[in-house]
C-alpha cells in the first residue's frame, strides 16, 4: 500500500504556505498532488474598487519579489486599454527596473537552492551580493522591495544621470561574482550529483502543460516574453536567450545562472543608451477598451487583463503569475524521485505561491485524511 | 576553493551591519515616515482622496481633521505627490515600531466653514481661502449671486439652491 | 503570419462563429467567437498556429457570462501574436465546453473559472475546487458582480 505524506501548508522546506501531498512506494514518489487553496488573497475583486493608480499599488504587494513586474504589467495592460503612449525614457527606465529585479531574483533563487541542498555557505555568498543589486534598486527607487516607480503612462521618478557610472561599475563587479556561482553549480561534485538527472520535465510535457520561464527553457521549450513579444525598450536591446534541453533541476540552474549575464549585459546597454525625454504620458480622458500586458517575470511570463468601462475603476483585472503554470509541473517533476529530493525539486521551479494564491479562507480537510491541529501537534511532540 | 575564500574572508569586516547598534544610511530619497507641515497644510484632503491605502483619513465634525495612521501607510508617496502645497514630504526615518497603536496617528485639525444651508461642511478655512483666491481672476465671469454662494453654501445646497432658482424662473 | 492574414484565416477556419474581431496593436489581437466554437478554436491554436494557452479570464458581464481564453501563437520574425478569444453565454445555462483534453495546461484557468464565476465547464477531467477552500458555501461566487 501506498503510503501519503501530506507536505504543507506549512513546512520547513517550503517557505510559503500550499498543500501537497506525495504517494510513495518506499522511497520512490509514484503520485503527487498540489492543493493551491490554503491562502487567496481575493486581490482581482479587491482591484475592482480602486482606481487605476491604486491598483498599482495593491498589484505591487502580489509579490515582494516581482514588485516591479506586477504594476508595470498591470500598467501596460491599461496602457493598451486607454490608449496611452508611453515616453522612450520611461520605457528604458523600467527596463533597466525590471532586469535589476531579475538579477536579484536568480541570486535569490540560487541561495534559496542552495540553502535546500543543505549548502548554507553559497546561501550567504549568493544572499551577500544581493544586497548589492537591492541597494541599487533602493538607490534609484526609494526602496529596497514594494518600488512604485510605475504609474499608468510612464515611470514617477527618473533615473540621476550622475548615478549611471556608479552604477555601470556595480555590474561589472557583478560578473565575476557570477562566474564563481556558475562554476560551483556547475563544478562541485556533490551538487552535480543532487541536481543532475532529478526532477525532470520532458519537452513535451513542457509543451502539454504549457509551462514558461526557466522551467519551460531548461526543458527545451523555447519561450521569451522578452524577445516574443517585446514590451518597454526591449527591441532595441541585443541579448540572447538560453535554452537548455535536459529538463533537470542543474538544467534549471544553469539557465539562471546564464541569464545573470544576459541581465547584465541588456543593463548595460539600456544605462549607456537611455535618451533624454519625459518620463510620463498625459492622461485626458479613459475611454471604453481592453488591454493585455505581458512581461518575461524572473520566474516566467506575467500576464495581465485589464478591461475598462470608462470609469476611474478597471471593470475587470485579471493576474496571472507564472508559477499558475508551473506549480502543475510539479506533478511529472515528482513523480519517479524520491522524498529527498522534494524540497529542491519544488524549489528548482521558484515556485511563489504568493502570486499563485490570490479570498482568505482557511482551508479544512474534510476527507479522510486526520489534518492535526497545531495543539494537537504541539502535544504530541512538546 | 572555498579554503581559499574561507580564509580571505576571516581576515575581512563582517559584511553585515551592527544594526540597531550602529545607524544605517538611507539614501537620496528614501520613502520614509510622511511628515505632515502644519503651517502649509490647507486641508483639502488630496492626499486623503489619493491614499490606495486609506491610511489618511478625513473626518469633519467640529473641525476638519485629517489622520495620518503610520500603522496603515505603505509608503508609496501618491500623498506627496498630489500636495500642490508641498505639506506632506515622505522623511528619511523608518523606525517606527512602537507597543501604542495609538501612538501612530498625526491629526491636522483646520477650523471649518459652515454651510448656512445644512449647517454641513463646506471646506476647510484655508481651503476657501485659496479657492476665493483663485477664483479672483475669473470673478467677472460670474453672476454675484454665485459668487457669493460658494462662499456660504456647501455644494449640495448650492444645487438646491440653483434647482429652486431654475424652477421659479420657469413658474414666474 | 502577421496579424491582417490571422484575421482573413479566422474567417476562413470560423465562418460564422466568428462574431466580431479587432486588430488593437501590433501583436494584439482580440476576437469574439460562439461558445461552442471554442474546441475547434483550440484545436487551431495547437495545430495550425503553433500556439498555447497563457491563461483565462472570466468575467460578470450582467446577463451574460464570459470566458476570455488569451492565446498566445506563432507570429511572423519569430514574435509571438496574443491572440484574446472571448465567448460568452447567458447567466442561466452557464455551460461551455471544456479545451482541457486539447490544451492540457487549460486545467487550472477551467477550474479557477468554475470557482469564481460559476461557469460550468463540462468534460473537465478533475472538476474540484482549485482556489476556493474546501467549506466555502456552494453557490458562492467571489467574483460575481451583478
Amino acid at each position: 500500500m501506498a503510503l501519503k505524506i501530506p507536505i504543507g501548508p506549512q513546512h520547513p522546506a517550503l517557505k510559503e504556505p500550499t498543500n501537497f501531498s506525495v504517494e510513495l512506494d518506499g522511497e520512490e514518489i509514484v503520485d503527487a498532488y498540489v492543493k493551491p487553496n490554503y491562502n487567496h488573497r481575493g486581490m482581482e475583486r479587491l482591484a475592482e474598487e480602486k482606481t487605476y493608480p491604486q491598483v498599482l499599488v495593491l498589484y505591487e504587494r502580489i509579490c515582494g519579489i516581482c514588485s516591479q513586474i506586477h504594476p508595470q504589467c498591470f500598467a501596460q495592460a491599461t496602457e493598451d486599454a486607454l490608449g496611452i503612449e508611453v515616453p522612450e525614457r520611461a520605457n528604458y527606465i523600467r527596463t533597466i527596473m525590471c532586469e535589476l529585479e531579475r538579477v536579484h531574483s536568480h541570486l535569490l533563487w540560487a541561495g534559496v537552492g542552495a540553502h535546500e541542498l543543505g549548502f548554507d555557505t553559497g546561501l550567504m555568498y549568493l544572499w551577500r551580493d544581493r544586497e548589492a543589486v537591492m541597494d541599487i534598486l533602493e538607490m534609484i527607487s526609494g526602496n529596497r522591495v514594494n518600488y512604485k516607480m510605475n504609474t499608468i503612462g510612464g515611470v514617477r521618478r527618473d533615473i540621476d544621470e550622475r548615478k549611471i557610472p556608479m552604477l555601470l561599475e556595480a555590474l561589472d563587479a557583478y560578473v565575476p561574482q557570477v562566474d564563481l556561482y556558475a562554476n560551483a553549480f556547475t563544478k562541485d561534485p556533490t551538487l552535480r550529483a543532487r541536481l543532475e538527472g532529478s526532477g525532470i520535465l520532458t519537452r513535451k510535457e513542457a509543451d502539454e502543460l504549457c509551462v514558461a520561464g526557466p522551467t519551460a527553457r531548461a526543458s527545451g521549450r523555447d519561450v521569451e516574453v522578452r524577445r516574443d513579444d517585446p514590451y518597454a525598450a526591449y527591441e532595441e536591446v541585443d541579448f540572447e536567450v538560453p535554452v537548455v534541453d535536459d529538463g533537470d533541476i542543474m538544467a534549471r540552474a544553469v539557465v539562471r545562472l546564464l541569464e545573470l549575464y544576459q541581465s547584465i549585459n541588456i543593463l548595460k546597454q539600456a544605462l549607456k543608451n537611455i535618451p533624454e525625454g519625459p518620463i510620463q504620458a498625459d492622461i485626458d480622458e479613459i475611454p471604453e477598451g481592453e488591454g493585455v500586458g505581458r512581461i518575461e517575470a524572473p520566474r516566467g511570463e506575467v500576464i495581465h487583463y485589464v478591461r475598462s468601462d470608462g470609469s476611474w475603476y478597471p471593470e475587470r483585472t485579471k493576474v496571472r503569475a507564472p508559477s499558475y503554470v508551473n506549480i502543475p509541473a510539479l506533478i511529472p517533476m515528482l513523480i519517479g524521485d524520491t522524498v529527498a529530493e522534494i524540497p529542491i525539486t519544488v524549489a528548482s521551479i521558484d515556485p511563489c505561491w504568493s502570486c499563485t494564491a490570490r479570498v482568505a479562507i482557511v482551508d479544512t480537510n474534510k476527507k479522510t485524511e486526520k489534518i492535526m491541529t497545531f495543539e494537537e501537534i504541539r502535544s504530541h511532540y512538546g | 576553493m572555498f579554503a581559499l575564500e574561507a580564509l580571505k574572508m576571516l581576515l575581512k569586516k563582517p559584511f553585515t551591519w551592527k544594526y540597531p547598534f550602529e545607524p544605517i544610511e538611507v539614501p537620496e530619497g528614501f520613502r520614509g515616515k510622511p511628515e505632515y507641515d502644519e503651517e502649509n497644510c490647507i486641508g483639502c484632503g488630496a492626499c486623503a482622496a489619493v491614499c490606495p491605502a486609506e491610511a489618511i483619513t478625513v473626518t469633519e465634525d467640529a473641525k476638519v481633521v485629517l489622520t495620518l495612521s503610520y500603522a496603515d501607510c505603505t509608503f508609496c508617496a501618491d500623498c506627496e505627490k498630489a500636495c500642490q502645497w508641498d505639506a506632506i514630504t515622505l522623511s528619511k526615518e523608518f523606525e517606527l515600531a512602537t507597543l501604542d497603536k495609538s501612538q501612530a496617528i498625526v491629526q491636522i485639525e483646520r477650523e471649518k466653514n459652515v454651510c448656512e444651508g445644512c449647517g454641513g461642511t463646506i471646506s476647510a478655512v484655508e481651503q476657501m481661502d485659496w479657492i476665493k483666491e483663485e477664483i479672483s481672476e475669473i470673478k467677472d465671469n460670474i453672476p454675484a449671486d454665485d459668487l457669493e454662494a460658494i462662499t456660504k453654501l456647501c455644494p449640495e445646497c448650492r444645487r438646491d439652491k440653483a434647482a429652486e432658482n431654475i424652477i421659479s424662473e420657469v413658474y414666474s | 503570419m502577421d496579424e491582417n492574414q490571422l484575421i482573413e484565416d479566422l474567417e476562413e477556419e470560423l465562418g460564422r462563429a466568428l462574431l466580431e474581431h479587432y486588430i488593437q496593436r501590433k501583436r494584439r489581437v482580440f476576437i469574439r467567437i460562439n461558445k461552442d466554437a471554442n474546441r475547434k478554436m483550440a484545436r487551431l491554436i495547437k495545430e495550425k498556429y503553433n500556439g498555447f494557452i497563457c491563461v483565462m479570464t472570466s468575467v460578470d458581464a450582467g446577463d451574460d457570462l464570459e470566458l476570455v481564453y488569451h492565446f498566445a501563437i506563432e507570429g511572423e520574425e519569430g514574435r509571438q501574436i496574443n491572440l484574446n478569444v472571448t465567448v460568452s453565454t447567458p447567466k442561466n445555462i452557464p455551460e461551455i465546453k471544456t479545451i482541457t483534453d486539447i490544451i492540457p495546461g487549460s486545467a487550472y484557468p477551467e477550474r479557477e473559472a468554475q470557482d469564481m464565476v460559476g461557469l460550468k465547464i463540462i468534460g473537465l477531467p478533475d472538476p474540484s475546487r482549485l482556489f476556493l477552500a474546501d467549506d466555502w458555501p456552494e453557490g458562492v461566487y467571489p467574483m460575481r458582480k451583478y
